[in-house]
Formats: structure tokens, C-alpha cells, sequence
């Protein structure tokens, strides 16, 4: 009996790395991003667009009939030609051969067009695209991130490869990219920026957030919430702790790093289980003048932590 | 199984030979290391660097560490003489995390020192309540002491960092197997497979991740760019302590609730290691006590963060019959001298999750069976299983469904915020009120004519 049990567990120990041997297969470092999910749909999309790029639309077969392989329990794979055209779903078959180029969200962001600048946006090298919608069958709206790649099949033919989440989570990663496009709009466009940034049609609201901008003096140029003026400054506000995290964000950048990162608790319901929110910035010159530029992410929450 | 205090190997005062001694400490290392990343995850949420992260956590090994030998050495003024190790406090993590970003990190340092104080004055009361713990009700307190690590255990277990990730079946694979060969050597194991089943399984365990889970090989990688040696104290402004009396109810009540889960945890060793004692001796639990809030307060004063006593420990030297309080201070010695190895203490970090899950469901069943036990040792009369009753299904409750007890009075939550403490002071609230009648019949006995 003893034997027996210590054979059975060797065994599982061997063909658990006889199997993870055979598995291993290089990919970027996803390590930026906090969520298994992400992480998930990050490995599925690097892999297909390995695939397309060897296989071409041979792989569109294997998408199709391995979707142990090829589908995840929350997200499935999609092929778009380079003028909108769809190639291949995996959640949706009747939508292939429909031209989705002027697809919009229920904010009127231009969702698939926004895929196609972000796949050649090198500050986003995974091509996030962030959008409002209700998937077939539902009715109330949900916000899906989705990830996309560029890929040339071998016939020469460019595709989109790409594959989103429902009811997504907020990255960090995802506002350290928004943050980032925001500062080289301003710097290359000045003040006229800023209607763009505020616009829920742009790439700039996402994830019940949006991009903000303050003048070093605190005055709000863009909110992070409302267009309501509810103090001279931004400094002034305070978190559920009294902290002042944006005057804090401002001391830090003015300590001459790129970049800043600060925390804050914020109040939900009656108060009984503060969020805890991360604040990422960084300083813009906005027609020869620093203003501050931030977005405000929700943190993960540890699974075993109330 | 056998009884959890019928297997003991390495009795309390007992000295193991070096060989034993070294093998059971790393082993009771490994469990002190599950909790030595919250550091780290704490500066990084605060928007601190990474050379402060390193820092703290080198820090917080380095307090916990003196703090287990100081714990396990039965001196004139603290320390309880039982293997009861410390760790990084998780339960202090909420408030340090509200004190660092209210005012930075000074401010989290004076906070922690200042609920060591407390606690260290509590632990003068305690050792006057023994009338307040019977055996039922010590049982419950160990019992509980074993169900308030279920969350940390399940989730590590499966492998789920974040609330709401998904299930890999990498790691399920992983933390089963080393599960497994816990267990199973623990079952059928001789006296040495027996002794180091925890470290059988952890070995099992990790060579399996580093093969099957992607993840587990890449951040081996980072220990590559660690030093061998470095001392955790860059600046001297890591030591300056500050103060602020709006967080002093928050660390009030945590201090509280810290002092009474050290105390179940106390409770549990001292069960454990003198099985044979009738009633609880509560002049070692206050020295335990003294001692951790000594430690708490040292560790605030080191740079590091709070610590607490370690329930997993505990219930891993019940599992292994090693309850000599000398495996605890080789233990202790040895998380803290690590704490000034960046490379050694980053590599057994890297102990993979579900590996960490196993560890910790190993060692918490032999809490909950210990408890189970102690509680009826004793006939339980009417009396007491209302008592014991209403106590474990309200405690628990405060974990199963927290968002009922979430909108309570404010003077009340501290005692609703977690199942250990709810249903410690729930249990022995009730217990008393349940025997108010014998307690009037001793009154009236004892008054003088």
C-alpha cells in the first residue's frame, strides 16, 4: 500500500514536468499586469498571432475546431482584415464578412478604428482598446478591454488579431498608457488637447475613469470626476484617511521624477469597506507651461482580504 | 490520525540533535516566509520604491526573527517559552497601509510602535482572566485560531492572487501534489519522513511549479540580480517615527484584535506542548503577550512593519510532534540573519503559491482538530453549547457574510471585524452570562456572614 501510494504521487510529480516540458513556449513578460485574466487573454493573443503569422488562414480552421486551445471560459478570438472586414469569430461565426469599420460604442467611441491606430501605437504594445458595449444576448452595457496585434500572414495580407474582455478590470498598465499618450497629446497640441481628452468619445475616458489634467497650481483643467467645481483646487481635496493624494502627487513630481504614483482610500457606500485607489501621473508642458496629467485606477484587492 | 498531542518527538524543553534541529527550523522557516511579501505588497501600493520595499521586508524579517527567539526564551520579564514564531502582521496591513498614505511612512512606524505599547499593557490584564477560559472555551479560541487562516490558505491553494482570477490548472496540480506528499507522509512516514513532511512537500511541490508553472521559473530569475549581503538601513530618515491622533481608534482596535488572536495562538501552543496541563497557566500567555507587543513596538522602532505570532507554525508542530521551544529560536536566528541576504531570502520567497496553500491547509487542520478536541474534553451541557453555539456561528458569520456586520455602531465593529475575535469575546461574554446562576450561588457562598 505504501509503495503504491509513493509511486502514485512520484508519478504525478514526473508527468507533471514530462507535461510542462512539452508546454513551454517563450513569450513577452506580461508582468506589468496584476490580473490572471489579463494575463490569460495576453498569452492567448501573443499565441494566435504566432499561429496566423506561420499558418496564415489555415490557423482560422484550428481557432474554430481546437477551442480547448484556442477559447478561454470569458473570451474567444477575432480576425479583422485591415479594412474592417471580419475574417474569423470565435464567439460570434455570423459576424464574419461583415464590415465592422465604423463600429461604435455606446459612448460613440469609433471602437474598431481606435484598434487599428492602436495596433501601430508603440506606447501600447499590446494594443488595448477600452469600450462601452452590451454583448449580443444582453442588455445592460458592460465596459470590455480588449487586446490587439498586427500580423502579416504569409500571402503578404496584414490582420488584426485581437480578443477583449467583459466586465474587464482595471490594469494599472492600462492607465500608465492612457497617461502617457495624454502627456505627448498635450506636448505636441497644447490647450487644443484638452476638448479631445475630455470628450467621452475619445480613447481618454475609460473603465468608469478618465484622464485628468491640473496646473501645477492645483486648478482643475480637466476632472477626475464631474465638471462640477466643488473646490478652488484639487490639492484641497481629501480621501477617506483626510490624505490630500493629488497635492502629494504634485510634491512627488516636483522632486524631478518622470513619473509618480500615489495611494489613496476612497469611501464606498456608507463607508464600511474604503476602496483603495492608486493615482498615476506625470508633468506635461502645455504651451510652454508644466501642468500635471493622472489617472485614477482602482487597486487589486488580495482574494483573502475583506 | 493520531491524537495531535499524543505524537510529540521533540518535547518542549527538549534540545534535537543539530541535524534535526536545522531541518525542523528551516522547515518552520518556510511557513514564517509566507507572510514576509505583505511588506512589499504594501510599499508598492503606497507608491514607494523598490529599495524601500526591499528595506521593509528585510526589516520586518529581521524584528519577527528576534522577536520568535525572544517568544521561545522563557526569560525573568517576557516571552511565553513556547514555539510560537512571529510574522508579518496581515492583520495590520489595512491600518499601516492608511497611515503611510495619511502620512507616510514615519507615521505607519509610530503607529506600529504605538499598538505594541498597547498591547504590552494588555497583556498585564490578561493574566488575571483565567476564571474567563475554561476548557470549552479554549478550544473554541484554538479552533478559530485555525479557521481565521482559512482564506490566506484556500486562496493561496488554488493558486488566486486577486480576488475574482481564474483557476490554472497548473496550480491546482501544484498544490495538490505537495499536499499530498504532506500528508502522506505524515500518515505512513517514519519518525524522520514524519518530522520533515512539511519540507517533503514544499521540495515536491516547487520542483513541480518550477517545471509546469511558467511563472515559478521566470521569477527565479530576479534572485539573479540580488546581493548575497546588504544592510536594510540605507538612510537614516528609515527610522524617524512620526505620529497622528486620528489613527489612534484604528490602532486601538487593531492592537485589540491582534492581542487577542496572539492569544489563541498562545493558547493553542500551550495546548500542544504540556498536553498534560488541567487548566489554562495563564502567567506564560502574558509574558507571550508582553513579548509580542515588545516585539510590535521594535519592529515599528526598526523600520519594519507589525508583526504578529503565527497561527500556521503553531499547528505545523502539532502535525510534526516538534514542539521544542529550541526549534523556534534556531528558527528565529536563522529569518533573521536572512533578513540581511537579499539573495537567500528573495529565493525562498519564491516558494509558488499553491505550495504555500498546501503548507498552510496542512498545518491549520491540526489547529482545528486540536481545538476540536480541547473542546470536548469536557461534558457539554445545555449551558455550554449555547454558549460555544451562538459564539461560532456569530463569529464565523462576521466572515462568511461581513457585510452584515459591516454597518454596526462604530463602538462595536472592532469586536465584529473577524471571526477569532468575535467569537473570542463572544464566547466568553456568554459562557459568563449563561452561568450567571452558579456565579450568584459562589457570591452568596462567599460573602462573609
Amino acid at each position: 500500500m505504501k509503495k503504491f501510494i509513493w509511486i502514485v504521487l512520484i508519478g504525478l510529480v514526473a508527468g507533471g514536468v514530462g507535461c510542462g516540458l512539452t508546454q513551454r513556449q517563450s513569450l513577452p513578460d506580461f508582468s506589468a499586469y496584476d490580473y490572471r485574466d489579463t494575463r490569460r487573454l495576453l498569452t492567448l493573443v501573443h499565441q494566435a498571432a504566432a499561429l496566423i503569422e506561420v499558418q496564415g488562414e489555415a490557423a482560422f480552421v484550428a481557432f474554430a475546431t481546437d477551442t480547448d486551445t484556442w477559447k478561454l471560459d470569458n473570451a474567444y478570438l477575432y480576425v479583422y482584415a485591415e479594412d474592417g472586414v471580419n475574417l474569423f469569430h470565435g464567439g460570434y461565426p455570423e459576424l464574419v464578412g461583415r464590415n465592422l469599420y465604423d463600429f461604435k460604442d455606446l459612448w460613440g467611441k469609433k471602437a474598431m478604428q481606435m484598434i487599428y491606430q492602436e495596433t501601430k501605437n508603440p506606447n501600447n504594445p499590446n494594443g488595448w482598446v477600452h469600450y462601452l458595449w452590451n454583448s449580443p444576448g444582453s442588455l445592460h452595457p458592460t465596459w470590455k478591454s480588449s487586446c490587439n496585434l498586427r500580423v502579416t500572414m504569409p500571402n503578404g495580407q496584414t490582420v488584426v488579431v485581437g480578443s477583449g474582455l467583459d466586465a474587464s478590470r482595471p490594469e494599472r498598465e492600462f492607465f500608465r498608457i492612457l497617461v502617457d499618450d495624454a502627456v505627448r497629446l498635450i506636448e505636441s497640441q497644447g490647450a487644443d488637447a484638452l476638448p479631445v481628452l475630455k470628450s467621452p468619445e475619445s480613447r481618454f475616458t475609460v473603465l468608469n475613469s478618465r484622464v485628468f489634467v491640473m496646473a501645477m497650481d492645483g486648478v482643475c483643467l480637466i476632472s477626475p470626476g464631474m465638471d462640477m467645481t466643488i473646490t478652488d483646487s484639487l490639492f484641497e481635496y481629501k480621501d477617506f484617511t483626510g490624505h490630500t493624494p493629488l497635492l502629494e502627487l504634485k510634491n512627488r513630481l516636483e522632486g524631478g521624477v518622470d513619473h509618480a504614483t500615489v495611494g489613496m482610500l476612497c469611501s464606498e457606500h456608507a463607508g464600511e469597506h474604503p476602496i483603495k485607489m492608486s493615482i498615476y501621473g506625470r508633468v506635461a508642458h502645455m504651451d510652454g507651461q508644466p501642468v500635471i496629467v493622472g489617472a485614477i485606477s482602482e487597486l487589486p484587492r488580495p482574494a483573502w482580504m475583506k | 490520525m493520531g491524537k495531535p498531542d499524543s505524537n510529540i518527538i521533540y518535547g518542549l524543553n527538549d534540545v534535537p540533535p543539530v541535524k534535526d534541529l536545522l531541518l525542523l527550523s528551516i522547515q518552520q522557516m518556510l511557513l514564517l516566509f509566507t507572510a514576509a511579501t505583505f511588506p512589499a505588497m504594501l510599499v508598492k501600493e503606497v507608491g514607494g520604491t523598490i529599495e524601500e520595499a526591499g528595506s521593509m521586508v528585510a526589516l520586518t524579517m529581521i524584528a519577527a526573527g528576534i522577536g520568535s527567539v525572544i517568544q521561545a526564551s522563557r526569560n525573568k520579564w517576557m516571552g511565553s517559552g513556547y514555539l510560537c514564531p512571529n510574522v508579518c502582521g496581515p492583520s495590520y496591513i489595512a491600518v499601516s497601509m492608511q497611515a503611510a498614505w495619511s502620512g507616510g511612512f514615519p507615521v505607519m512606524r509610530g503607529m506600529i510602535v504605538f499598538a505594541g505599547v498597547v498591547e504590552m499593557l494588555l497583556s498585564g490584564v490578561i493574566k488575571k482572566l483565567t476564571f474567563l477560559f475554561p476548557p470549552v472555551v479554549v478550544g473554541l479560541v484554538v479552533m478559530m485560531v485555525g479557521v481565521s487562516v482559512i482564506p490566506v490558505s484556500v486562496s493561496n491553494f488554488f493558486g488566486i492572487k486577486y480576488a475574482g482570477d481564474s483557476i490554472a490548472w497548473q496550480d491546482v496540480t501544484v498544490g495538490l501534489v505537495a499536499l499530498a506528499v504532506m500528508v502522506s507522509a505524515n500518515i505512513w512516514g517514519k519518525r524522520a519522513v514524519k518530522m520533515f513532511c512539511l519540507l517533503l512537500g514544499v521540495l515536491a511541490g516547487w520542483i513541480l511549479a518550477l517545471v509546469i508553472i511558467p511563472d515559478a521559473l521566470s521569477d527565479m530569475n530576479r534572485i539573479i540580480h540580488e546581493p548575497w549581503i546588504a544592510f536594510p538601513v540605507h538612510d537614516l530618515n528609515q527610522l524617524s517615527l512620526g505620529f497622528s491622533s486620528k489613527l489612534i481608534v484604528p490602532f486601538l482596535v487593531i492592537s485589540l484584535c491582534g492581542s487577542l488572536k496572539s492569544f489563541g495562538n498562545l493558547v493553542a501552543a500551550q495546548k500542544i506542548s504540556e498536553p498534560d496541563l488541567k487548566e489554562l497557566d495563564m502567567k506564560p500567555i502574558g509574558k507571550g503577550l508582553l513579548a509580542d507587543g515588545f516585539t510590535t513596538s521594535m519592529a515599528g522602532l526598526m523600520g519594519g512593519m507589525a508583526v504578529d505570532t503565527s497561527s500556521s507554525n503553531v499547528g505545523l508542530a502539532a502535525a510534526t510532534g516538534a514542539v521544542s521551544r529550541w526549534i523556534a529560536i534556531c528558527a528565529g536566528t536563522i529569518f533573521a540573519i536572512l533578513g540581511f541576504s537579499p539573495k537567500l531570502s528573495t529565493a525562498i520567497a519564491m516558494v509558488p503559491g499553491p505550495v504555500v496553500g498546501a503548507c498552510l491547509l496542512f498545518a491549520v487542520s491540526f489547529m482545528i482538530v486540536t481545538g476540536l478536541q480541547e473542546m470536548t474534553t469536557e461534558k457539554l451541557n445545555e449551558r455550554k453549547v449555547f454558549a460555544m453555539g451562538i459564539a461560532f456561528i456569530l463569529g464565523v458569520g462576521t466572515g462568511l457574510v461581513p457585510e452584515v456586520f459591516a454597518r454596526m455602531p462604530h463602538f462595536l465593529r472592532p469586536f465584529f471585524s473577524d471571526p477569532l475575535s468575535s467569537t473570542t469575546v463572544l464566547a466568553v461574554v456568554l459562557y459568563q452570562i449563561f452561568h450567571i446562576d452558579h456565579l450568584w450561588r459562589r457570591f452568596k457562598k462567599d460573602r462573609p456572614e
